[in-house]
């Protein structure tokens, strides 16, 4: 077990440890825009440190790990943009409580 | 065997992903879950694809997030105006 391969484990445990945590707060967030940032952000983070460790483990499969980290870091952002985007103007989803009593 | 509690990990989110798809009411909500729980999955076959050790997995796992791209475009444009 050479060292490249112990660093690529320990950053695929902590890409999984990202992706539970951000799936955690998506199941506790109450909102929808709560949810989007708890939920997009962390798993997003831990994808790209999973597939850093497993770009340190197989050194050969560099081209396409390279490639879906480069597809997924583009299209995950411009994903939530546009859900937060729609939750804004569809107008269904209002500030909470306490975000409303510091604006009046 | 680092390799499978890290899968663990990722399946024990995409189970409390899924809990929030279940329990949430709007569309919205429901696509944010849905768009988690794509990425938990292209993690968990890249994990798999190390544990079996065969590349071909991560092929499935780009072909799995850009169509997870396109339905989470679709659905927004529709909550927002309308197809």
């Amino acid at each position: 077990m050479g060292i490249l391969e112990v660093i690529g484990t320990f950053f695929i445990i902590l890409g999984s440890l990202f992706l539970f945590l951000g799936a955690l707060g998506l199941y506790r967030m109450p909102d929808v825009f709560n949810k989007l940032q708890a939920g997009t952000k962390a798993t997003t983070l831990g994808f790209l440190s999973a597939a850093l460790g497993a770009l340190l483990v197989k050194p050969e499969w560099t081209f396409k790990i390279i490639l879906i980290a480069a597809i997924l870091l583009l299209t995950n952002p411009l994903g939530s943009h546009a859900l937060a985007r729609a939750a804004k103007k569809s107008g269904l989803f209002e500030l909470g409580e306490e975000q409303k009593g510091g604006e009046k | 065997m680092l390799y499978n509690i890290a899968l663990g990990l990722t399946g024990l989110g995409a189970v409390l992903s899924l809990a929030s798809l279940v329990k949430s009411r709007s569309l919205v909500e429901k696509m944010v879950a849905l768009d988690v729980i794509t990425t938990l999955f292209s993690a968990g076959l890249v994990l798999f694809s190390l544990i079996f050790d065969s590349s071909f997995l991560l092929d499935i796992a780009i072909v799995y997030a850009l169509l997870s791209f396109g339905a989470v475009f679709v659905v927004a444009r529709y909550q927002e105006r309308g197809l």
